[in-house]
């Protein structure tokens, strides 16, 4: 019974932070631990390593659900879902979004070791449709990826 | 004194040209034309002109169209009623007598026609009496001649002298270039000691010689012989260029010949100086007269620019021109005739202001700059710099709802472009023409031109201009499962 009692504790903390995070009205950054954590530390495990990086349309179970190159102004949300592996201390990254060539909003986020999944995401409106892209920036302004898609109608 | 410095200085090469060019040309129309009516008529024609721009100053509207309708109908008229002297001048004269050079002036006595026929009389033994008065006047001397006022031709003379012809046996009288008369009845000598091979011709030439200081050429029937009488004495004339020598001492000519060809000199060189004043007047009529004023937009040329420079952006594209000129030479402008070019070879990278100033500008001829606006042209220039820059898609429409295009690369996926440093480091990346997402059911491979927003940025060299998009098509899952693809459907 306290098990149970400690289980549901801990998925109303996080139940808790979600809502914390979703609060964020015109973009919202998520973060997510890796579930398999730990692995012995290596030379190459020294450096924060971006091992995924898509839009996609939601997420869902922290994956990317659709991930694509084109959305619709209708779905009315994307997202910039990233994961790396190893994050060998804590660190944060930004997320510059594009529309064109003029930078529309910049959001930052932590990353906790050893591994962690995370991502941005922003409405759409009508006055979003054209070209956008993504820059994930990490230490010291080192652009980490560039993803590109395209909002229409 | 202000006036004719900056008439000076409006004056341009072609207006030069110009006046120089119509004057040769009116002056080589006065000297094919000379001698003949055409000349009279293209005066009386002038002076109608004159008159004619008079009444139209004075208000005299009636008069003034009359007379720009006669001009109008008389230069058809000139055309057909002169074509024997127009078409005579150009079948006459080669092509390079009608644009240089000055025809010789006939003489007054064309001596050589008539020493060909006396000579030719002389071998046919044709008797002849011929009568070149000089200062004396004949008309109480020669008696019964008939009018003849014929041009001399060596047929002509050959044939008054001809043995059947009635008026054979008078004297032909020589007046310039003309038979005056023929058949004309000399005094006879009264001298008793000429030598008895002398007829009656020579005795009538002697006769006139006698009373008159005319010159008198006889052609013995009997012998051929040709002889002149001149001062009482009978000479005889061994060959045609003796004949020709005395001829022209009797006329003169020698003596007078400086005087002669020196007043045809004078004639000629006034005839080109009225030319040019005609001309200039004219000119200066059509592009001086009468001032209007216009403004044109016309576009900004650069030129001299440096090969590592760009222009990268300049304050405007053109600038307003306010001209002034004749109403007729306004209204045949056209906005092509007008140059504004502005040279940047002393420029550096950066912001550069120049001056539009009155050298930079080209205008025809008779067209006078007033104002220029702006005065002046802020130029922004560059060093070229190339670099390379990721091509991104640029998808527009609507996918179909179920569909979503997961992937799509871009082949090649950086373009080298070339321009402006400042431009070439703010660019980031190359977006390609919409790509038309209606219609499209399956994964496959597009062509996109490249979309170039600025115009000083342009594709490199050996770049290309296109890309090629390879595009994967899957269906939407509504849950976390991996979508399925959907190949391209096989043609039928």
């Amino acid at each position: 019974m306290p098990q149970r009692l400690a289980q549901r504790l801990v998925s109303f903390r996080i139940f808790l932070l979600l809502i914390c995070i979703l609060g964020c009205p015109a973009c919202r950054v998520h973060a997510q631990p890796e579930a398999d954590a730990v692995a012995p530390a290596t030379a190459a495990d020294t450096e924060l390593t971006l091992v995924r990086a898509v839009m996609c349309e939601k997420i869902q179970d922290y994956q990317p659900v659709n991930p694509a190159v084109v959305f619709s102004v209708s779905i009315g949300e994307v997202y910039c879902f990233t994961a790396f592996s190893p994050v060998p201390e804590q660190t944060v990254i930004d997320y510059k979004w594009y529309r064109r060539d003029d930078l529309v909003t910049n959001r930052r986020v932590v990353l906790y070791s050893p591994k962690w999944s995370t991502y941005s995401s922003i409405h759409l409106r009508g006055a979003d449709i054209g070209p956008w892209r993504v820059e994930i920036i990490g230490h010291e302004e080192a652009v980490l990826e560039v993803l590109r898609f395209s909002v229409t109608r | 004194m202000e006036f004719l410095t900056s008439f000076l200085y409006s004056i341009q090469w072609q207006d030069i040209f110009d006046i120089l060019l119509n004057s040769y040309i009116l002056f080589r129309i006065y000297i094919l034309f000379r001698g003949t009516p055409i000349v009279q008529v293209l005066l009386v024609l002038t002076a109608l002109q004159v008159v004619q721009v008079m009444a139209m100053s004075l208000g005299l509207v009636v008069t003034s169209w009359v007379i720009r309708g006669i001009t109008a109908v008389a230069t058809l008229i000139i055309v057909v009623v002169f074509r024997n002297e127009i078409r005579s001048v150009f079948t006459t004269h080669n092509l390079k007598s009608i644009f240089w050079g000055l025809p010789e002036r006939r003489r007054a006595t064309p001596d050589e026609i008539i020493a060909d026929a006396v000579f030719e009389m002389g071998r046919q033994r044709i008797g002849a009496l011929l009568v070149f008065p000089n200062k004396d006047d004949l008309k109480e001397i020669v008696e019964n001649g008939i009018p003849w006022n014929g041009t001399i031709t060596r047929e002509m003379l050959i044939s008054i002298f001809w043995h059947d012809n009635p008026v054979h046996d008078g004297a032909a009288i020589v007046r310039g270039d003309r038979i005056s008369s023929v058949g004309a009845i000399l005094p006879l000598t009264r001298r008793k000691d000429l030598p008895s091979r002398y007829g009656t011709r020579h005795r009538a030439a002697l006769g006139l010689s006698e009373v008159s200081d005319a010159l008198v050429i006889v052609v013995s029937e009997e012998r051929g012989e040709v002889s002149v009488v001149k001062n009482f004495a009978i000479e005889p004339v061994p060959d045609r260029e003796t004949l020709i020598g005395l001829l022209q001492d009797h006329s003169g000519i020698t003596a007078k010949g400086a005087g002669f060809f020196q007043r045809e000199k004078t004639r000629t060189g006034l005839a080109a100086l009225i030319s040019l004043f005609f001309v200039f007047t004219v000119w200066y009529q059509l592009t001086r007269g009468s001032d209007t004023l216009i403004s044109l937009e016309v576009p900004l040329e650069f030129y001299n620019r440096a090969p590592n420079m760009e222009i990268i952006d300049t304050s405007v594209h053109s600038v307003q021109l306010y001209l002034s000129g004749s109403g007729q030479l306004i209204q045949s402008l056209k906005p092509e005739q007008l140059t504004v070019r502005l040279d940047l070879e002393q420029l550096d990278a950066g912001e550069n202001i120049l001056p539009v100033e009155p050298e930079n500008i080209t205008t025809p001829p008779g067209i006078l700059l007033r104002r220029v606006e702006p005065s002046s042209v802020q130029l922004f220039l560059d060093k070229i710099a190339e670099k390379e820059v990721p091509v991104q898609v640029t998808w527009a429409g609507e996918l179909d709802p179920d569909l979503i295009i997961s992937e799509a690369e871009v082949n090649p996926s950086k373009i080298r472009v070339r321009g402006g440093r400042r431009l070439i480091d703010r660019i980031t990346t190359l977006y390609t023409e919409p790509v038309d997402l209606n219609g499209i059911t399956s994964s496959d491979t597009v062509t996109a031109p490249l979309q170039l927003d600025s115009a000083g940025i342009k594709v490199a060299s050996g770049s290309k201009e296109k890309v090629s998009v390879n595009y994967k098509v899957r269906t939407r899952t509504p849950a976390s499962a991996p979508g399925k693809d959907v190949s391209p459907k096989a043609e039928p």
